[in-house]
């Protein structure tokens, strides 16, 4: 091609136009032919050439960017393929040796249902809390709206997290010195505060162990008894508090979720809880009773989608853990270990497969979710 | 550094009592005020680089002798891996210990509480910084007291080129390297990164110009280790990095830890066809 830049991105523009160009005229022309051949009119013709004339530039772009990689990532799954050496196809056995073998991956795939287990609950318990607090009808409603959405926009860029990384210190962190802030101010706030560092630790002590064979570290939680009062979380510090950092920000970004149930709220019949709250039923029955059977769709819906991220989870457990390498095993979460396959050692044919097998557990968890919605959504007021 | 040191410890015990004694902490918040041994991960103390480097002070080799099969099983790995653990709790004596405060600049620049810094180029302070006069640039020198091979090493990192395998001109990249690393090349190429050059005949114009520079030089040159020869390295780090955290975390026991990180090498290297 050409020596100068200027002129060879030009002409690449100029030679992507025309294949797009081409593309639309192709495909709308493929779609006439057969419309044609399958006994259509010359109207229903021209309007199979339009569409798909116009739909075609989203088509093409599908087929390169999406399809075309998944189905060579299929065949990867089934081969050896490692960056500069020979590649062979290998049948099942890299499947197997994720299943049966990988420590690091069960590893992975354990912290990462503990991350969707704890996680997306306290999620959805925090972004409904929210929403019934948004839709009283308060001073500031929309500026408390807005600042509730601003962690969804901020999103899980790699500038925020690293500032999630300085905020979470134990000893300077903001987090921290406002915890400690509080425990000293109110001794009812200390007691809560300590009676929850100790419960996560137990339970992440005891859950650690299951997963290394090892329980000293639940040994020292438990020969250390219930923490002092100058204790506060060690949020990126140690492997009791590493998966608790994931979920408090999984946790600060749930305001999707906390519109989804603002719309759901706000969609109450109100004729309904007038009609209770006339026949003396209380704030706390009218919300169990009408409300929250009637925001069903809406917690299953975040729950599919909560689910389907936390599964996916990759740029906090990235950011937070990365070049802090000693504490990743205790947090990384399946995707993490596939970037590590993929990108660190160059293993493209097993990361490949860890993708793959991230799919069907994705897709099975979604399926059994589709299978009991109708146990428990109601989708119709009875 | 605490009352009464006047100059590094000589071997392990030395080193622990060192750590033990530079390090306070504040009863208010439980965390570290001043932190008496700072390898490159200050809050786990856990990295696989200073755990290489005390092998190799031991007079430990990471290879047996045929310069292929992994030796971390040797008695040198050992020792090591549980001095590390030793100077974690000389620090931390128990998880409920809060790391130093996030600062800016170097973690051993006045007031951000380090007291002695493993390795002087990871995260140091400027080479002008005024700092550098209160502090001693020495090499490790290991344990004698156990270990009688043990030798002062420092560790070099080296900035190392390659040549892939499957270039189609595997001669001539060979001879653009050789000119990459001629003495003026060496120089001028570091000069822009003011890192010490490879070579010891290019240790002139900045490198003895910065009294730090020229002493890490000289130290280099008497007792430099090249970080380098290390086989699928990739793969080695994240099995060290792992296994020692979980090690130096109190998540695994110090013989599994070494199994695995034996068991684990082999294998890759046995996958990447070094054994058979």
């Amino acid at each position: 091609m050409t020596d100068n830049p200027y002129v060879f991105t030009l002409v690449s523009a100029l030679v992507t136009t025309a294949f797009i160009i081409a593309a639309c005229v192709g495909l709308g022309g493929l779609a006439r032919l057969v419309v044609r051949l399958t006994g259509g009119n010359l109207r229903r013709q021209d309007q199979a050439y339009a569409g798909y004339f116009f739909a075609a530039p989203w088509i093409v772009g599908f087929l390169i960017f999406v399809v075309i990689p998944m189905l060579a990532s299929l065949y990867w799954s089934f081969t050896n393929y490692r960056i500069g050496q020979p590649t062979a196809v290998v049948g099942l056995e890299n499947y197997s040796r994720l299943i049966l073998e990988d420590r690091e991956f069960r590893g992975s795939l354990v912290n990462t249902l503990f991350l969707t287990l704890i996680g997306v609950p306290l999620q959805i318990g925090v972004a409904l809390g929210l929403a019934v607090l948004l839709n009283q009808k308060l001073k500031g409603e929309r500026t408390f709206r807005v600042t509730f959405y601003l962690p969804v926009i901020l999103g899980f860029n790699a500038a925020v997290l690293l500032c999630w990384r300085l905020m979470l210190n134990a000893s300077n962190g903001i987090i921290d010195q406002a915890i400690r802030a509080l425990s000293n101010a109110s001794p009812v706030v200390s007691a809560l505060n300590r009676g929850l560092i100790y419960v996560v630790e137990v339970v992440n002590g005891f859950f650690l162990g299951l997963t290394n064979g090892n329980y000293t570290l639940l040994q020292r939680v438990l020969e250390t008894g219930f923490p002092a009062a100058n204790r506060v979380p060690m949020w990126i510090q140690t492997p009791l508090w590493s998966k608790m950092s994931v979920i408090l920000l999984m946790v600060w970004i749930c305001g999707s979720m906390m519109l989804i149930f603002l719309a759901g709220l706000q969609a109450t019949p109100r004729e309904l809880l007038e009609a209770a709250e006339v026949d003396g039923a209380g704030s706390w029955r009218r919300f169990w009773k009408i409300t929250f059977p009637l925001l069903t769709p809406y917690v299953f819906y975040n729950l599919v989608l909560g689910l389907i991220a936390a599964l996916q989870i990759f740029e906090p457990v990235y950011v937070l853990y990365r070049d802090n390498q000693p504490l990743a095993p205790s947090a990384y979460s399946m995707v993490y270990y596939l970037y590590q396959a993929t990108f660190r050692f160059n293993e493209i044919g097993y990361g490949s497969a860890i993708s793959w097998l991230i799919l069907i557990i994705i897709a099975v968890a979604s399926m059994i979710q589709f299978r009991l919605q109708s146990r428990w959504v109601e989708y119709e007021i009875r | 550094m605490p009352a009464g040191v006047t100059e590094q410890p000589t071997d392990f015990a030395g080193w622990v009592e060192f750590a033990q004694a530079a390090t306070t902490f504040d009863p208010a918040t439980g965390a570290l005020t001043q932190q008496g041994f700072v390898p490159v991960d200050a809050g786990t103390m856990a990295d696989f680089q200073w755990y290489l480097n005390t092998i190799w002070s031991l007079g430990g080799s990471i290879y047996e002798d045929d310069g292929v099969t992994p030796n971390f099983d040797s008695p040198e790995a050992e020792a090591a891996i549980q001095f590390n653990y030793d100077m974690k709790r000389a620090v931390y004596p128990d998880d409920t210990v809060g790391a130093l405060p996030a600062g800016t600049g170097s973690v051993i620049e006045e007031g951000n509480g380090a007291v002695c810094l493993w390795h002087s180029g990871w995260a140091a302070p400027a080479p002008d910084s005024a700092v550098w006069e209160r502090i001693d640039i020495q090499p490790f020198t290991g344990d004698p007291t156990n270990f009688p091979a043990s030798r002062p090493i420092v560790l070099s990192f080296v900035d190392w080129w390659a040549v892939p395998a499957y270039s189609p001109n595997v001669e001539m990249a060979a001879e653009f390297l050789k000119f990459v690393f001629s003495m003026e090349n060496n120089y001028r190429y570091n000069e822009t990164m003011n890192l010490i050059p490879a070579r010891a005949d290019a240790h002139t114009g900045y490198v003895v110009e910065n009294p730090v520079l020229q002493r890490e030089a000289e130290l280099a040159s008497e007792y430099s280790y090249g970080f380098a020869g290390i086989l699928e390295p990739t793969q080695l780090q994240s099995i060290l990095q792992t296994q020692l955290g979980l090690y130096l975390t109190d998540q695994q026991d110090r013989a599994t830890t070494l199994t695995n990180i034996q068991e684990q090498y082999t294998q890759v290297l046995r996958d990447a066809g070094y054994l058979p």
